[in-house]
């Protein structure tokens, strides 16, 4: 039980601590203009860093399946490691803007700080208590393990028939991408490296997702009055379904800490038109889209009022169009797109949309 | 000064009056409404009308109001027992949360509820769907706080200023309503409709504090601001002991099963116990189970199964098998059907009590045509005769 808990913990240093370092350094490098405050820099980074470990490991069971553990947890490393390279000369820039900031909202706003920092390690320790003492009892959740569970040992993801495994005969009833079932096939492959057991960092992913979206509210109403930005987050932590979905393990956070960080790029990129702002819009879009159909849907809507809105040239703006499309796709759209041209699940869901529409017309 | 007199005079300013007295009112209201169904221990958004209803007419505590009386006995009038489930007719006075599930399970069977998952989704009626369903982001108080209903007035005050707004804003509000209509498409799944959760706090709480930056209203931003709280905190204690006794008792981390097994603790819970047993069982690979929509059999065990649904209310049991449906068993016909496709022997069945209600005739079949080999909590493993 301790070396399970120690595996995970270690686990979820290294993904939810380390890798979101990385991903907060190599956008720091890029970020010539420092359009990204600090907390919108981490707060974003931190979302993303644990779905590019999913989509890393979605790419590879497509492209390169049937390896071992060991393999795809290595490459996993090797990108981020890579990325450090990439961003390594400004580890030092980065680290020391961080502790001046930090240093000056303690001295400037000693209340609000000490009030965050207890917040969050009151917040971390519940987070872990419930992870380690609640199993999972949702069907939704347990689908989604499932078919981590399947994929990590299958060990390949195969569009043509990929939703029913004929060997156990666990049928994967949803639409949606796999990013998030996805935890769950990293979590296995870890456990296999490390020989523990338990699915600790899949329960994890839910509490991970939500102190975000509950932060992300707070910094983006802080900066109007600082009041009712704390009414706000305490309204949403409050909130009984929101409250409670800490508990359930779905996959709500995760969809919609995508939602609230994509809008809120694209709100500030309509203001500010930035080049890395565009980009960072469209792979939170992409992580958006694939977390849930919904979320696709959401997507597109995002990136039709991007076209509406943008301050830009009508050149730049079709350029930006064309790299957030991209960057939607590759990020995570590119699953609905594999399931109609190799798959059927979708075919078959717009089948059946359709003769339900022909149906009422009647 | 000379710019508030200015103020005074416009007709934005009466607007913002205007809209934030209707708000006061509301959320004295709401206070009010709250506090009530506390004190009176009533948990109005817990029962549905006519389940209150039914209570109170089997338990003879009508309360006293004319026409809640006249509904009582209008429903006596309409209210039969079901001859297949005597048992459901015996009412303690004390009504336990197990009996007034029985009574929603006899209303269904008499057709007063058309559809369980509806009424388990709390949008079993017309007004219920539309409430509680299409507009269930804004008034599906028990799952998404009393606040949401806030952004209906506070966006229409956004658009009779959209002239003054930003672009962003445009944006803002603009995104607020198509995704609002999108969500509206899909009114049985609360979780949908907590996907603008944050957004919508956001929107509300933006504009308040736009309103509230009124010269004339920043004296009562402190009330009002306060008021809200009250009600975010007066809500989710109510929605907590709710939740908290529809989930038996799991957000206090103390799960307990219907049939309140004493050992059902978190350690030694039914789903670990249950499946230690499967996975204990001796193994053969053409020694099918099927599983009654428990994804979890898929999760913590191995074996075989066939994934089906027993919901429907009469008619075949469905499995899924590849891109088909095959038919495992029919209730109506009688018929288990044990090897439905090449390779497979279907010997067990797992099922969870929780379903019962769905399918009562099923419930009858599985009596008849099985043993009972293993439960555990709510789970139940038979073996096919």
């Amino acid at each position: 039980m301790f070396y399970n808990f120690l595996s995970y913990l270690i686990l979820l240093y290294i993904i939810n601590v380390l890798f979101t370092g990385i991903v907060a350094l190599f956008i720091y490098t890029l970020d010539k203009k420092k359009v990204l405050s600090l907390p919108q820099l981490y707060l974003i980074s931190a979302a993303i860093a644990p779905s590019i470990c999913s989509l890393l490991i979605y790419y590879l069971l497509i492209l390169i399946p049937k390896q071992s553990s060991l393999f795809y947890v290595s490459v996993v490393f090797a990108v981020f490691t890579y990325l450090l390279i990439i961003g390594r000369k400004n580890l030092h820039k980065l680290r020391d803007s961080t502790l001046t900031f930090l240093q000056e909202k303690k001295k400037t706003e000693p209340k609000i700080f000490l009030f965050i920092a207890s917040a969050l390690t009151i917040f971390f320790l519940a987070w872990q208590i419930i992870v380690v003492k609640i199993p999972i009892i949702r069907h939704d959740t347990f689908e989604y393990g499932t078919w981590g569970k399947v994929l990590s040992e299958r060990k390949q993801i195969n569009y043509s028939n990929q939703r029913f495994d004929p060997t156990t005969g666990f049928y994967f009833v949803g639409l949606h991408g796999m990013n998030f079932p996805i935890f769950g096939t990293w979590e296995r492959f870890w456990n296999d490296i490390t020989s523990s057991q338990g699915d600790y960092y899949f329960r994890s992913v839910t509490g991970w997702y939500w102190i975000i979206i509950v932060l992300e509210l707070l910094y983006w109403l802080m900066k109007k009055d600082k009041v009712i930005a704390f009414i706000a987050a305490t309204a949403l932590v409050l909130t009984p379904a929101f409250g409670a979905s800490l508990l359930y393990y779905h996959l709500d956070t995760y969809r919609i800490a995508f939602l609230v960080i994509t809008l809120s790029l694209l709100l500030q990129v309509i203001e500010k038109p930035n080049r890395l702002l565009v980009l960072l819009f469209g792979i939170s879009g992409g992580f958006m889209a694939n977390a849930h159909s919904l979320g696709f849907a959401l997507a597109g809507i995002l990136f039709i009022l991007y076209g509406l809105f943008s301050r830009e040239s009508i050149k730049n703006k079709i350029i930006n169009l064309l790299i957030i499309g991209i960057l939607i796709l590759v990020f995570g759209a590119v699953h609905y797109l594999f399931d109609i041209l190799f798959g059927d699940v979708w075919v078959t869901w717009l089948k059946l949309q359709w003769k339900l529409i022909q149906e009422s017309l009647k | 000064m000379a710019q508030t007199a200015m103020e005074i005079n416009t007709g934005k300013f009466k607007v913002i009056t205007g809209i934030s007295i209707i708000g006061c009112i509301f959320l004295a209201y709401l206070v009010v409404f709250n506090v009530y169904s506390i004190i009176n221990n009533t948990d109005v958004s817990e029962l549905s009308l006519p389940e209150y209803i039914a209570v109170s007419a089997l338990t003879e505590e009508s309360p006293n109001n004319a026409a809640f009386k006249q509904q009582i006995s209008l429903l006596k009038k309409y209210y039969h027992p079901d001859p297949m489930h005597p048992e459901y007719l015996y009412i303690d006075p004390n009504v336990s949360e197990e009996q007034k599930i029985l009574i929603k399970d006899n209303l269904i069977s008499l057709g007063y509820y058309s559809d369980l998952s509806s009424t388990d989704r709390d949008v079993e009626t017309d007004g219920k769907m539309f409430f509680n369903g299409n507009l269930g982001q804004f008034f599906r108080f028990k799952l998404l706080g009393n606040l949401n209903w806030l952004a209906i007035p506070l966006l229409l005050y956004g658009i009779v200023t959209i002239r003054k707004r930003k672009r962003w804003e445009i944006a803002f509000f603009l995104y607020y309503i198509v995704s609002v209509i999108l969500i509206f498409k899909d009114p049985y799944n609360y979780r949908y409709q907590m996907t603008n959760q944050p957004i919508t706090l956001a929107l509300i709480f933006y504009l308040i504090n736009e309103i509230t930056s009124n010269v004339f209203i920043r004296k009562y931003k402190s009330i009002i601001l306060v008021s809200i709280l009250i009600l975010v905190l007066i809500n989710s204690f109510k929605a907590f002991i709710v939740l908290n006794k529809e989930n038996n008792n799991y957000l206090t981390g103390n799960i307990s099963t219907e049939n309140k097994d004493k050992e059902s603790q978190l350690k030694d819970h039914p789903t670990k116990t249950i499946f230690d047993f499967i996975n204990n069982m001796p193994s053969n690979s053409h020694e099918w189970f099927v599983v009654n929509n428990l994804s979890e059999f898929y999760y913590y065990t191995d074996k075989p199964g066939l994934y089906c649904w027993f919901g429907n209310w009469m008619g075949a049991v469905t499995c899924y098998w590849e891109n088909n449906k095959i038919v495992v068993m029919n209730p109506d016909s009688d018929t288990i059907d044990k090897t439905p496709t090449p390779g497979i022997n279907i010997k067990y069945i797992l099922h969870n009590t929780k379903y019962d209600a769905y399918n009562n005739k099923m419930v009858e079949f599985l009596r008849r045509r099985t043993d009972i080999i293993y439960t555990a909590g709510d789970y139940v493993i038979y073996q096919i005769k």
